[in-house]
């Protein structure tokens, strides 16, 4: 048993799990890249990894060191919440909100363009909100300063 | 002893130590990422994942790829399919339930599954980046875990839109790709639990929510148990933190706060009611008047080449023992049934409303081959589902209706003019509109 975990690294009940989800894959991958054309899928399945952990997860840090650093530490989660659920809502709905999604409109007879409004409406009010409650924190340690 | 190519290329590289970049742990300075963090959220996800998975594969069940031609759009799946069942009749509300949380849950996982992802991106470049076989292994599976759970979301949440910007087949990919998740999915599971236990005993959520943006620390000087069975700290902890700018109760609450918003503006479309109204950005939310026809359309006429014209003649080609053509008056003549029955969409959305027509199981009496199963082809020149396989449970059920008219008024064309399939409990894709023929099959 000691040697096996020297060697692999790991108890063997860890190779065995490894073997399933792998077995699992091995099946399921070729089905998978059935589906379509294969580069296209690989395109897919490769891509959304490096966008997400190669691109996106480092522009978002690159630019929330940026916002840290001009608006102060005191006032940045003002910044940070309202941008955050708004930039959630578009990643989900952008096909609607940008109209990028025109097969929509075809297929179920309702147009798209009340979403940009909608979605501009609603990250609106989240700023509204997020700046009311920072002027109101303002305003109290003022008074507790004076 | 014997020395595995993996485990020297991992000394050497140790040796060497981590090129400049995010593969030094100096790279990663935010206080508040750690084994902890991902504990709370992954325990969210443990609830999540397996809801939105369930629920997925309950959805291929509702198809009945075992009837007829219906599992034309998988290929083969071989053992992929030996979970499958006969799908039920009732309740009436069983697939819009499911169907809804699966599209519902899994939109309002996605802050949490970014949050997951972010909160453990130092993995990603952990230094060697092979250690052994059992770590390479781990780590072939992590990529089919998070390739698995992108491509899934990505590919179910633009589906909902009517946004294809691909050449595969969704149907074929996103069923296939759920797999490959899964068994991964489930590995990572059994191997992070205990860890995701032991930290959330260490330090409890409750208590965690007590402090605030002054009292955040760096993980390693919280968890005294894992930094005594460890020389190093976790690869997700900062070894150079930064001076915290959010507290981890303010992290997530802004993860919690996108997802409850992303519930609230998309849950409506499956829940109905006032919720209806808020469902401001879901692709089937808010009103479409009040008439008995204004209600959601999944297929419009128009986008699956139905001519009305070509409607002025039509009579419903009627298979079985013996071929009839019945023309809708005729069908108006045979006993009518009225039923409250949702249309269930497979994009998540449901609507409820009052059908009336001709039960399915009198029109396979009339055909002379009743207690068999129906195929039905749509008039519809265009489109994935112009022709289904029906259960014999459902053709049984006294709901199940060639609908020709609904909340009292005849059926607009956008919603299956001269006639449509109503059955409890079957996706909305399977209610086939503008049918043309019924051919009901031997027993």
């Amino acid at each position: 048993m000691a040697a096996f975990r020297r060697i692999y690294g790991a108890r063997p009940m860890h190779l065995v799990g490894v073997v399933l989800a792998l077995g699992l894959a091995v099946i399921a991958l070729p089905k998978l890249l059935d589906a379509g054309p294969v580069m296209n899928l690989a395109i897919w399945l490769v891509g959304a990894i490096v966008l997400h952990d190669l691109v996106a997860v480092p522009a978002y840090g690159a630019i929330d060191r940026v916002a840290t650093r001009a608006v102060g530490v005191r006032a940045i989660n003002h910044l940070r919440v309202p941008t955050v659920i708004a930039a959630t809502l578009f990643v989900v709905y952008f096909p609607l909100i940008t109209g990028l999604a025109h097969g929509f409109q075809d297929a179920t007879g309702r147009g798209t363009g009340a979403y940009i409004w909608r979605w501009l409406a609603i990250t609106a009010a989240l700023y509204a909100v997020s700046a009311g409650l920072y002027a109101l924190r303002a305003v109290r340690n003022r008074r507790r300063v004076g | 002893m014997v020395r595995l190519p993996v485990r020297m290329l991992g000394a050497r590289l140790r040796a060497a130590g981590p090129p400049p970049g995010p593969t030094r742990r100096s790279f990663w300075r935010s206080p508040i990422r750690g084994p902890w963090l991902a504990a709370v959220l992954g325990s969210a996800l443990l609830v999540a994942i397996p809801i939105v998975s369930i629920t997925g594969l309950l959805s291929y069940v509702a198809y009945s790829p075992q009837l007829g031609d219906n599992g034309r759009f998988w290929g083969d799946p071989g053992l992929l399919d030996a979970f499958v069942f006969t799908w039920p009749t009732s309740p009436s509300w069983l697939y819009a339930a499911t169907q809804g949380l699966h599209v519902t849950i899994g939109i309002a996982t996605v802050p949490i599954v970014l949050a997951k992802l972010w909160a453990v991106i130092p993995k990603l470049f952990e230094w060697p980046p092979l250690r052994s076989p059992a770590h390479a292994l781990e780590r072939l599976s992590l990529t089919l875990l998070v390739g698995g759970v992108l491509f899934e979301f990505a590919t179910g949440i633009l589906n909902v839109q009517i946004y294809y910007p691909w050449r595969f087949s969704f149907l074929e990919a996103h069923y296939y790709g759920a797999w490959v998740f899964l068994g991964a999915f489930v590995l990572h599971v059994a191997i992070k639990l205990p860890l995701m236990r032991a930290q959330l005993r260490e330090r409890r959520i409750i208590d965690e929510l007590r402090v605030g943006l002054e009292a955040t620390r760096p993980e390693h000087e919280l968890h005294v148990e894992t930094r005594a069975l460890t020389t190093e700290p976790p690869t997700a902890i900062a070894t150079q933190p930064a001076p915290p700018t959010v507290s981890r109760r303010g992290l997530l609450a802004m993860v919690g706060g996108s997802s409850l918003a992303l519930l609230l503006l998309t849950a409506g479309q499956s829940i109905g009611g006032p919720l209806r109204r808020l469902a401001l950005l879901a692709p089937h939310g808010g009103d479409r008047g009040l008439g008995p026809n204004d209600f959601e359309i999944n297929k419009t006429a128009a986008s699956v080449g139905i001519d009305a014209r070509a409607l002025a003649a039509w009579r419903l080609e009627l298979v079985g023992a013996r071929t009839l053509k019945l023309s809708r008056d005729a069908l108006l003549a045979m006993p009518q049934h009225t039923y409250d029955l949702p249309i269930a969409c497979v994009e998540g959305w449901t609507t409820t409303q009052s059908w009336t027509g001709v039960r399915l199981r009198d029109l396979a009496r009339l055909s002379g081959r009743a207690g068999g199963q129906v195929d039905v082809r749509s008039l519809q020149r265009a489109g994935s589902f112009a022709r289904a396989t029906l259960s014999r449970e459902a053709v049984d059920d006294e709901r199940s209706l060639l609908a020709l008219r609904v909340n009292g008024a005849d059926l607009s064309l956008d919603h299956g003019f001269p006639a449509r399939i109503i059955v409890p409990a079957l996706p909305g894709v399977h209610c086939t509109k503008w049918v043309g023929s019924l051919t009901f099959t031997e027993v």
